[in-house]
């Protein structure tokens, strides 16, 4: 058994070391919020956050959570900081088919964590290892502009 | 039915590794988790606090093989060089779990890291446990660590424990130059990448140190002593005429493939021309 904390719960993952964070997410715990897109390590989609860190789960082995923090789009949907975030997302249309939405605000919470004030740069630096087929990105980065504004004070 | 190994301490990982040699070791797993062969075993190393400690003994400074790229970029210690190259390496979360030591043992010839730890003359420590329980440490150049293509010079029961730069307040005290090319800004495989130090006195004009790799342009990093100490034996300080030997001599010496990242000409002909930049800009000492 692999025990680690889930939004906010502990947890015991029936899974062995070696399968990927985001199998065990997605079927044993039922957490759908994390997506595969490339299953490579290149798109964002499977994003979450280990110990507060951007971490693509299609490329983590469960064994990398044990005894760590892993918080997914649904445990952080229930915090102040995503509803500024997803006000944000929905006024600047940073979404549309919303694939790549949870590593998205995943990766804007990665950012804000550590620099509550980013630049334009930042962002764009940011959420460089997130693919979006839809948006051309300046949406998502005119919204994580403003979530950082509007949000001033929650980072 | 795979085998996962959780060592809690470094001893116990080089005993299971003594015990089990065909294991596979799993730092951040950026590479491993991406290769999708399906070993017998795994021996996961990201728990290993003594691993994690980077620090200062007498001139070297030793970086612990599961330092991650995130942890390395915010201590204040990694030589400017090795920080430049780390930054391009990837994408932030992959730079959040990702390893040094795992960049090594990958042994690609796009390995980001490896044209700055070969310009710093690294050296990769290692370790194994011996049939009675003691633990032994040895450590080898990179140069000769990295033999080829995902090929290694260590033994099965070996583990890399940590990455030295000897000497390293020389090296960060010379001016770097570096420059990845790849095919768009984030996660891009590098289809070539150069790094360079040069040591000048401004007032004498004198180049009294130089150093430069490149990567992607053979099977392994490519670095030339005898080119740089070429460089450096310049008469009346004239290296501007220098400067066009070596690129001809690195002419004939860079072997670059055709791959779906970039074509042999391009590598030899973009390579040549970084190579031309570094070498103008020491010697006008504009770097
Ligand atoms: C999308 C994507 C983009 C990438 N972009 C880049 C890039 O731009 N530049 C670049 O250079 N690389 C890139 N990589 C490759 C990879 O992220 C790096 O090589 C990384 O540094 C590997 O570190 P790791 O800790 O994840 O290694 P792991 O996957 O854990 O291990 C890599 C290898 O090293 C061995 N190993 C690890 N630690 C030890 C040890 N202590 N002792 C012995 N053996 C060990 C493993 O067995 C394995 O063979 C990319 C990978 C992905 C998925
Ligand atoms: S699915 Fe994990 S990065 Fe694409
Ligand atoms: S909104 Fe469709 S992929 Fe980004």
């Amino acid at each position: 058994m692999i025990s680690f904390t889930l939004n906010g719960e502990k947890v015991e993952s029936r899974g062995n070391g070696n399968e990927r964070l985001l199998d065990v997410l997605r079927e044993e715990f039922s957490l759908t919020g994390p997506k595969e897109g490339c299953g490579e390590g290149e798109c964002g989609a499977c994003a979450v956050l280990m110990d507060g860190r951007l971490t693509n789960s299609c490329i983590t082995p469960l064994a990398n959570a044990a005894g760590r923090e892993v918080v997914t789009i649904e445990g952080y949907s229930r915090t102040d900081r995503y509803r500024v975030l997803e006000k944000c997302f929905a006024e600047e249309g940073a979404v549309q088919c919303g694939f790549c939405t949870p590593g998205m605000v995943m990766a804007a919470e990665g950012l804000l964590s550590v620099d509550p004030d980013p630049s334009e740069e930042d962002v764009r630096l940011a959420i460089s290892g997130n693919l979006c087929r839809c948006t051309g990105y300046n949406m998502i980065i005119k919204a994580i502009m403003r979530a950082s504004k509007e949000g001033k004070g929650l980072w | 039915m795979v085998r996962n190994y959780f060592p809690e301490t470094l001893s116990e990982a080089l005993k299971i590794k003594r015990d089990d040699p065909e294991t596979v070791p799993v730092a951040g797993g950026t590479d491993v988790m991406v290769s999708k062969k399906d070993a017998g075993s795994y021996l996961y190393l990201a728990g290993l606090k003594e691993l994690k400690q980077t620090c200062v003994s007498g001139d070297d400074l030793v970086i612990g093989a599961g330092e991650a790229y995130r942890e390395l970029l915010e201590e204040p210690l990694i030589p400017e060089l090795l920080k430049a190259a780390m930054r391009e390496v990837a994408s932030p979360a992959i730079r959040n779990s990702g390893t040094l030591a795992g960049n090594i043992c990958n042994a690609s010839p796009a390995g980001d890291t490896l044209p700055p730890l070969y310009c710093m003359d690294a050296e990769v420590e290692l370790s194994s446990m011996t049939g009675d329980g003691q633990v032994t440490a040895r450590k080898l150049a990179i140069s000769e660590f990295i033999t080829g293509v995902r090929k290694l010079n260590k033994r099965p029961e070996e583990l890399v424990t940590a990455v030295v730069i000897p000497g390293f307040k020389k090296t960060n005290g010379m001016k770097m130059y570096y420059e990845k090319v790849g095919a768009r800004r984030s996660e891009a495989i590098s289809k070539l990448s150069f790094a360079g130090l040069c040591l000048r006195d401004d007032n004498s004009k004198i180049i009294s140190d130089i150093r430069f790799a490149f990567g992607s342009v053979g099977i392994t990093t490519v670095r030339i002593r005898d080119e740089e100490l070429k460089f450096l034996s310049a008469k009346d300080g004239r290296y501007s005429d220098m400067a066009e030997e070596i690129t001809n001599d690195l002419d004939r010496v860079l072997k670059p493939i055709d791959d779906q990242r970039s074509t042999a000409e391009y590598r030899k002909r973009v390579s040549l021309n970084i190579l031309k930049d570094f070498l103008q800009k020491c010697s006008e000492g504009s770097l």
